[in-house]
């Protein structure tokens, strides 16, 4: 059956889908989407006209959820036989039979690799690939690589991209052309939502949508204004502290936007280790209080103002602040002392506690006044909103009303749940007494705590009455379970008690696994709900709403749209539709303005990324720009490695399989050099019968000496190798040494650990050469200059090495994030955490030990009391140690 | 003045022709000294067995030729000779590459540092750390004089997507490391910033056992 037909029969299928399929199906391409508009549903068509055994197709960069999802897709639709997933678990030999007898295979890139590069697969029988979430693919890629193999081979296959992520393009230089580039296509499809087709897909069917807006109450707008203004002062600041960024990103109506970090760090990134201190922290109080901004419609009062107050007293007693006073860096600008937040906190408190609150700065227990408990408006609006609902007249003739309701977190769509379930009041109650009570009141709740540990189920010691409510409700979320089934991390609510009519609410957030948009595009199409309430707003989930509608022009869809006026969430949405728009916008421009050479598609020998030859490794990474030193070096220093060319014999290198998740083996084969993929016990990289490397990014680097396993396997390469080397890769944009930075922004700790640690390597291992590399590429040309005029490495013989058992025991037998846990508290070291593994269960176990049985196990004293007492510090006692520094902090207060 | 170095191998060796060398200034855990006998002509001497030359790249780049002249006319009897770079080339890419051959011809261990705290740090740790075992190099935490908090956010951000501002709301939500040990997962997801995924990581890392079931 033609193609044409085939989705002619297809009644589902939309018009623009219709258009996009066809043309994807006809001639090559790159396809961009708008979010939201289906993309999982064209791939799905897509891999429908590939399904036979005579095809043998690749899929690629497709996330575990989706793959299920597809392959139960086309199971539905009839499809054999459906495609399979291949895993590591899958044994070569059966990997192998698999491959031919062809079929669909969603497949790892990293099993990918290794198979196409010992021919597990016949490549030039290869009938595709099709690479999901192509933004992501860039030169150094997993996916890159693959298809350069492919190409390499086969001439006649297809590969088509699929992405939904327009952003993505737009970021960086290039971007466009860089993936098409990698990807070998000369052809890209942007279907943006202003895009004819789509627009007139959807003139015809738009649901009912119903915008309601509710004002912010006066003290959240009082907060939203105080942490303006703070931004605006921490903006100020940064302004006249760095000529680095760009001064109209620093306005405010940059700084509210979700991109707006991304945009720092774009500027910041090549220079991030000249940036001062000063202009670090800057950067990272106003991430804190932009995150102060979503959280406050996001989180009730409470939540918040246990948000707001942890931050301050951290801050404000131990935090990085209170360090620099003393040092030279003298951090002035610190936004925590002027009024504005002294504003926010008085006033995130106000909602909790009252009016009375802000009167008197030190709360006292007895407080007579009632609290105030704030409800966000919200909240009540979605309860009107449900009522509503179940009032509609038109249920007597659909049925029980079914309504979904989306937030952007899970912790909203649990509250809201709560609120639905018990009132606000309750919540709120509930709430305050779980946290601030918890912590404030120590003394007379410390004991009834430990008890209820020790119970195996701590039940709460409330009034009776407030028990069985909780029972019952516990009781009805069992009993909801398997309404859930299926979509993991949303809520749902029966509302069938005869006295009003019945409905069912389902609650899903939209952000927090990259998933989400998916299984919630699962949720309509399973429970086809009548109602959408949209408690925050994302756009992805407007426009699968909208194709929903589409797809069932018959089906009523009524969408709630619930916004605070005036506020930064309203203009955030806006903008995040903005943005899309002009990135299509972009996008198209710079599709008309691309000049895409004949070869592209690399079917001839002609395409430059097919070559494999040797380019200094800065003018591949970053232009040509940077060669000027080259020549000078190479033909002072030449002498040492006299240059000459082997022509006919590719050199080799044994890699680790393990290796393929990075980007060195590819760079290594694009220079020319044969890539043996085996497992190695010893070593990453053989490069010849002497040459033994162990590959390390600076976060591998900083864990596995850590745990002291690059002691280990230092130890295994000088046993068995001549020239053993450590190779260091740090990333070119960021210092070595503040690598860390992602982690935690201003701690000295780790740089400090990190040096003695690598010192005291380097001292035991004289014969350790230590190799440090800026990028891949640069290892890749370092080690092409390492193998030159050497001996080629035997496969066999580095197969034989191995690596004593206890080291790879080690590996096997603990949990290794616990482990990393465990070695970093005080006390613990290397000749002790052996046995605290062996002696106690886990973490939970250890922290109800009480020193003498620390003491046993750790069989010493001194490092049990250490212990000990990290774990079992308490709070109120930091405060006191570094009372000293509050001090300290209150003088400086004084003279601002 | 110049001190014979056999009578003052506590102290941190450093050659004449360092004077002047801003490291200098933030070498503070050990003591130093000037020295013009160190043998061999090294740069630093950490120990009877260990020295060190400095080399910036900046310096390397428009006199090429120094390091060279250096390992030709200086035979260096030590079992550890340290090359410390100051790494002050925003393209350092070519310079780190010919050193590290240059590495491997003079049996050299490479240690590259960004700024002068660093490479004093380098240099103090060598000297710190002068005999110590090798099972010391686990044991390094008797070296670090931080505080609490800094301890206890290195620790808790091991777990994955847990960062600085969470492990400050934890201590200050539960306040001790304890109570957030035996918290159980609801109990978490109260902390603000903790989403429920987090919070399942923190659980599952607390209660999951040391040891693998097999």
């Amino acid at each position: 059956m033609d193609i044409e037909e085939k989705l002619q029969n297809n009644n589902g299928i939309l018009q623009y889908e219709n258009e996009i399929i066809l043309q994807l199906y006809h001639e090559d391409g790159l396809l961009i989407l708008a979010k939201g508009l289906g993309l999982e549903r064209i791939f799905c068509e897509i891999m429908k006209l590939y399904c036979a055994e005579h095809n043998l197709v690749f899929i690629l960069g497709c996330s575990d959820v989706e793959q299920t999802y597809f392959i139960e897709q086309l199971i539905n639709d009839g499809i054999d036989p459906p495609p399979r997933i291949i895993t590591a678990d899958i044994s070569i030999n059966d990997r192998k039979e698999l491959y031919i007898q062809g079929g669909l295979f969603f497949v790892t890139a990293r099993i990918l690799t290794v198979d196409l590069l010992t021919d597990r697969i016949p490549i030039d029988l290869i009938t595709g690939l099709l690479i999901y979430r192509a933004h992501r693919i860039t030169d150094s890629s997993s996916e890159s690589f693959i298809i350069r193999l492919y190409r390499h081979k086969n001439k006649i296959g297809f590969i088509k991209g699929f992405s939904d992520s327009a952003l993505d393009f737009t970021r960086g230089y290039n971007q466009l052309e860089c993936v098409m580039k990698n990807l070998f296509l000369r052809h890209v499809y942007l279907y943006p939502r202003f895009h004819i087709t789509i627009r007139s897909t959807f003139e015809n069917c738009s649901p009912d949508v119903i915008e309601l807006q509710v004002p912010l109450t006066l003290l959240m707008t009082d907060i939203q204004v105080s942490i303006i203004e703070l931004i605006n002062a921490c903006l100020q600041e940064l302004r006249s502290s760095t000529t680095w960024i760009d001064n109209d990103i620093l306005n405010i109506d940059q700084a509210i936007l979700n991109s707006f970090e991304r945009l720092i760090h774009l500027q910041l990134q090549p220079i991030w280790n000249q940036v001062s201190i000063r202009t670090k922290q800057l950067l990272n109080d106003i991430k804190t209080l932009r995150l102060f901004i979503f959280y406050l419609t996001q989180y009730d009062c409470v939540t918040f103002y246990n948000a707001v107050q942890a931050v301050f007293i951290n801050e404000k007693l131990y935090g990085s602040r209170g360090k620099n006073i003393h040092s030279s860096q003298g951090s002035t600008g610190s936004w925590l002392y002027l009024p504005a937040a002294d504003r926010l906190l008085m006033t995130s408190k106000c909602r909790v506690f009252g009016e009375s609150a802000k009167k008197q700065i030190q709360q006292t227990k007895e407080n007579d006044e009632p609290l105030k408990l704030e409800e966000n408006p919200k909240l009540k609006l979605v309860s009107d909103v449900l009522q509503e609902i179940r009032d509609n007249e038109d249920n007597k003739l659909l049925g029980p009303p079914i309504t979904l309701i989306v937030c952007a977190e899970d912790r909203a769509c649990s509250q809201l749940k709560q609120y639905l379930l018990l009132g606000g009041r309750v919540m709120l109650e509930r709430l305050l007494e779980q946290t601030l009570n918890a912590s404030t009141t120590n003394e007379t709740t410390k004991e009834s705590e430990t008890k209820k540990t020790t119970e195996k189920k701590g039940k709460k010691t409330r009034t009776t009455t407030e028990t069985k409510e909780e029972e019952s409700n516990e009781n009805s979320n069992i009993d909801n379970k398997p309404e859930i089934e299926g979509i993991e991390g949303g809520y749902v609510i029966e509302d069938d008690d005869g006295s009003t009519s019945p409905s069912t609410t389902i609650l899903y957030p939209f952000s927090g696994n990259i998933d989400n948009h998916f299984v919630l595009g699962k949720i309509l199409l399973k429970y086809r709900p009548r109602f959408v309430i949209l408690y925050d707003a994302s756009l992805t989930f407007v426009r699968q709403l909208e194709v929903f509608k589409a797809t069932n022009p018959q089906h009523p869809l009524r969408i709630y749209f619930l916004l605070y006026g005036k506020s930064i969430e309203e203009q955030r949405y806006l903008l995040s539709v903005k943005k899309e728009k002009e990135a299509f916008e972009s996008l198209v421009r710079e599709k008309a303005s691309m000049v895409i050479p004949e070869e592209r598609e690399g079917r001839d020998e002609y395409n430059p990324l097919l070559s494999r030859d040797v380019t200094p490794a800065n003018q591949q990474a970053y232009g040509t720009g940077a060669a000027s030193t080259i020549d000078q070096t190479d033909t002072r220093r030449g002498g040492l490695f006299p240059m000459t060319t082997i022509s006919n014999i590719h050199p080799k290198v044994i890699v680790d399989i393990r290796e393929f998740r990075s980007e060195l083996p590819s760079l290594l084969w694009k220079r020319g050099i044969d890539i043996e993929p085996v497992t190695l016990e010893v070593g990453d990289y053989i490069l010849t019968p002497e040459i033994c490397i162990e590959r390390k990014s600076v976060s591998d680097l900083i864990g596995s000496l850590n745990n002291g396993r690059l002691y280990q396997q230092a130890l295994q390469m000088t046993r068995f190798y001549k020239r053993p080397m450590l190779l260091i890769e740090f990333d070119q944009k960021q210092a070595f040494h503040l690598a860390n930075k992602q982690r935690y922004n201003s701690s000295e700790f780790s740089s400090h650990d990190l040096t003695s640690k690598l010192a005291l390597l380097t001292m035991h291992f004289p014969k350790l050469r230590v190799l440090w590399c800026p990028s891949p590429y640069a290892s890749a040309e370092l080690f092409e200059d390492l193998k030159r005029d050497r001996e080629e490495p035997d496969t066999k013989s580095a197969m034989l090495v191995t690596a004593e058992s206890e080291l790879l025991d080690d590996d096997e037998r603990y949990n290794t994030v616990v482990q990393d846990l465990l070695i970093r508290m005080p006390g613990v070291t290397f000749k002790n955490y052996k046995l605290i593994m062996n002696n106690v269960e886990n973490l939970r176990a250890l922290s109800q030990l009480n020193e003498n049985e620390l003491t046993t196990i750790m069989g010493n004293s001194k490092q049990a009391s250490l212990l000990y007492n990290f774990i079992h510090k308490q709070k109120d006692d930091l405060v006191l140690d570094i009372k000293s520094k509050t001090t300290l902090n209150n003088t400086w207060k004084k003279r601002r | 003045g110049a001190v014979p170095s056999s009578s003052s191998s506590s102290s941190l060796l450093v050659h004449s022709r360092q004077r002047g060398n801003p490291l200098l200034k933030h070498i503070r855990q050990v003591k130093w000294e000037y020295s013009d006998m160190i043998l061999g002509g090294a740069d630093y001497s950490m120990s009877r067995s260990s020295c060190a030359l400095y080399l910036s790249l900046r310096y390397h780049q428009l006199n090429p030729n120094y390091i060279y002249d250096r390992l030709k006319s200086n035979k260096l009897p030590y079992q550890l000779k340290i090359l410390l770079v100051q790494c002050d080339l925003t393209e350092p890419s070519q310079s780190l590459k010919e050193l590290a051959r240059l590495s491997i011809i003079y049996d050299l261990t490479l240690v590259v540092s960004w700024n002068d705290e660093e490479s004093a740090k380098y240099l103090e740790t060598y000297k710190i750390i002068e005999g110590k075992s090798a099972e010391n190099l686990m044991d390094l935490q008797q070296y670090q004089s931080t505080d609490y908090l800094t301890k206890f956010i290195d620790m808790i951000t091991q777990v994955k997507s847990i960062n600085k501002t969470d492990a400050q709301t934890l201590l200050h939500g539960f306040g001790s490391l304890d109570k957030i040990l035996n918290s159980s997962n609801e109990q978490l997801c109260v902390c603000p910033g903790l989403g429920q995924l987090k919070a399942q990581r923190l659980y599952q890392s607390f209660n999951q056992p040391f040891k693998r079931q097999k």
